[in-house]
């Protein structure tokens, strides 16, 4: 991201946070960082990943448009559920009430 | 795990955990439920980590008590059951609680467990409580614009939370927006963090700041957070614009700018005040909505208080609610933060023990209904300052007037507003009938999002009154749950 402001993040993990040990992910097939004691939302932002998921297909018309359009963590607390996605095989987990575990396999865009 | 215990706390906010700091001790057994990972609800995300600040300003002195809450609750031990990553699908007769477990799979289990949905999907447990106290908190309150779904837009809450506990800044430059109290406390955050606030746009004209006026002789420590907050924004030359509205998000697939305009005192858009600001996250927020559903679905009698967050559980001055032996505590009260939470925890706590005998009311009759007596007269004075926060965030109700027939209103079910004008000049004027002729509400997050959205809508177009528009119903189970849960049971 551009900036010429003083102290600007290149990352966007703070860095003054302590955080856990140093692990890697699978999303959709590539390796990305992560630490433990983060959330698949966190780790996932930090990554610069935000569409996890798209929007219902809808058979009615009237909102044809509206189906299948990139989604992301809304509420961030379990509400919403937009931001659901494959961990392990296992469909339709809540990337924001969800912690990271090293080699966990992360695929998005399935729900 | 027991099959039974004397009090089951639904919640492990600042409600929940004042109520279990206080009925530990006196040999009950006791079980807190939380959907989160760990206990503290939103308030007390934990931010040891994140917060290394030149000045230090903590006004919020129900963090320190938070934590302190936390550690007795450790310190009782095995006295109390703690589930967390579970949710209650329901109460039933006898308040029977049926609860789903999830169980994350880890990479381990993965290589010996290749079926999709057999191990991992969660587990289902049923217990009995004698007492059930639900202290479920609330979310946040949005007005829809178009472009709202972008991913890169979320709500204040996910802002906060992702700094807080995860010390991960929601963007490199983020905007936020709506007519919420915490606006100015994300903002505070984020700069406090080396990150980059755009712009605060503030729905709110500045002349409703001066309803807080009569209040300040018991809340001015607020009074300083609120400078504070001020003072930090132009020294950083943070730009805030008042009395102004987010009409459109865009971008392809992320969120990239909005366009704001400015609104007349009475919430009218102003034509041709439209400016475009750039970022790359959005937070927004429009107050708060208490969490209900469980204590709908357990039979709890609601009433609708506009100055309390909308639909709250009805409950006596022990906190009981119309249901016998169901207690609730905090936002579902009334929005109002933690104090009150704290306070009401504490409150119901004590009309259980009373009830169960184990407050000596010989020895220490007049010592506890003293504490009563102030703990009474604390939420009241909560109440008020709360009522002048739900206020605040009140968005004018022809700002629904003017939602563009584009933009979606129900997230889950891809139902824009034109559909939802259309049923309602229909005659579809109730949260039930809307749903059944929409399907508005029917989505995955089962009308928590857009529920409050849509009676308001009703409201601003009909000028129903909100007993007449009704609340949407909730029925088990209440929060999704895989059919594989149920199945996969060990014998």
């Amino acid at each position: 991201m551009p900036s010429t402001r003083k102290n600007h993040v290149q990352d966007l993990r703070i860095s003054s946070v302590v955080r856990g040990r140093q692990i890697r992910l699978k999303v959709d097939g590539k390796s990305v960082t992560a630490f433990e004691g983060e959330t698949v939302h966190a780790a996932l932002t930090a990554a610069g990943i935000r569409q996890l998921n798209h929007s219902k297909s809808n058979s009615l018309e009237s909102n044809q448009s509206e189906s299948n359009r990139a989604r992301g963590v809304f509420c961030g607390m379990g509400i919403c559920y937009e931001c659901l996605v494959t961990i392990n095989q296992l469909p339709d987990q809540r990337a924001c009430i969800t912690l990271v575990q090293d080699q966990m396999e992360i695929h998005t865009h399935e729900g | 795990m027991k099959a039974k215990y004397h009090v089951v706390i639904v919640g492990s906010g600042m409600g929940g955990l004042s109520a279990a700091a206080t009925l530990a001790g006196h040999g009950l057994d006791i079980l807190m439920i939380d959907e989160n990972i760990q206990p503290g609800g939103q308030l007390l995300r934990k931010s040891e980590k994140t917060v290394k600040k030149l000045f230090k300003f903590t006004p919020d002195s129900m963090k320190t008590k938070g934590v302190s809450l936390m550690k007795r609750i450790d310190d009782a031990g095995s006295a109390i059951d703690r589930i967390h990553q579970a949710q209650v699908l329901g109460v039933f007769k006898d308040r029977r609680l049926l609860i789903h477990k999830e169980i994350k799979t880890n990479a381990a289990d993965k290589k010996t467990n290749k079926k999709p949905g057999k191990k991992g999907s969660g587990q289902i447990l049923e217990v009995r409580a004698e007492h059930l106290i639900f202290a479920t908190g609330a979310r946040e309150r949005y007005l829809p614009f178009k472009g709202w779904t972008l991913p890169g837009v979320m709500s204040l809450g996910a802002a906060q939370i992702l700094m807080k506990s995860y010390g991960v800044l929601p963007g490199f430059n983020t905007i936020i927006a709506g007519s919420s109290p915490l606006m100015m406390v994300l903002a505070s955050e984020i700069l406090s963090n080396q990150g980059k606030v755009a712009t605060v746009l503030d729905e709110n004209p500045f002349s409703k700041n001066f309803s807080f006026l009569p209040l300040i002789q018991h809340h001015w420590p607020k009074l300083f957070e609120g400078a504070f907050y001020t003072a930090q924004m132009m020294g950083n030359r943070v730009h805030t614009v008042k009395s102004a509205r987010i009409v459109e998000a865009r971008g392809n697939t992320n969120f990239n700018a909005v366009i704001m305009a400015k609104t007349t005192p009475q919430g009218q858009v102003i034509q041709g005040t439209e400016t475009k600001y750039c970022a790359d996250a959005l937070a927004i927020g429009y107050g708060f909505v208490p969490n209900i559903e469980l204590a709908v679905q357990a039979g709890c009698d609601i009433e609708y208080q506009k100055g309390k967050g909308g639909w709250v559980v009805t409950a006596d001055k022990n906190l009981e609610s119309s249901v016998d032996s169901v207690f609730a505590v905090g936002e579902i009260t009334g929005i109002a933060g933690g104090k009150k939470s704290y306070i009401q925890g504490k409150i119901a706590a004590i009309s259980i023990l009373k009830r169960l005998d184990k407050i000596n009311l010989k020895k220490q009759g007049i010592k506890i209904s003293k504490q009563i007596k102030q703990l009474h007269s604390l939420d009241h004075k909560q109440i008020a300052y709360a009522t002048f926060l739900n206020h605040l965030c009140q968005v004018p109700s022809n700002a629904y007037q003017q939602i563009h027939d584009d933009t979606l209103i129900c997230r889950c079910e891809n139902i824009t507003m034109g559909t939802i004008k259309k049923a309602i000049e229909q005659g579809f004027t109730t949260s039930g009938g809307l749903k059944k002729a929409t399907r508005c509400g029917m989505g995955r997050c089962q009308g928590r999002v857009c529920g409050t959205i849509i009676s308001d809508i009703i409201m601003a177009l009909t000028k129903k009154n909100p007993y007449d528009i009704g609340p949407s119903l909730s029925r088990a189970p209440v929060k999704n749950v895989a059919i594989s849960s149920f199945l996969d049971q060990p014998i």
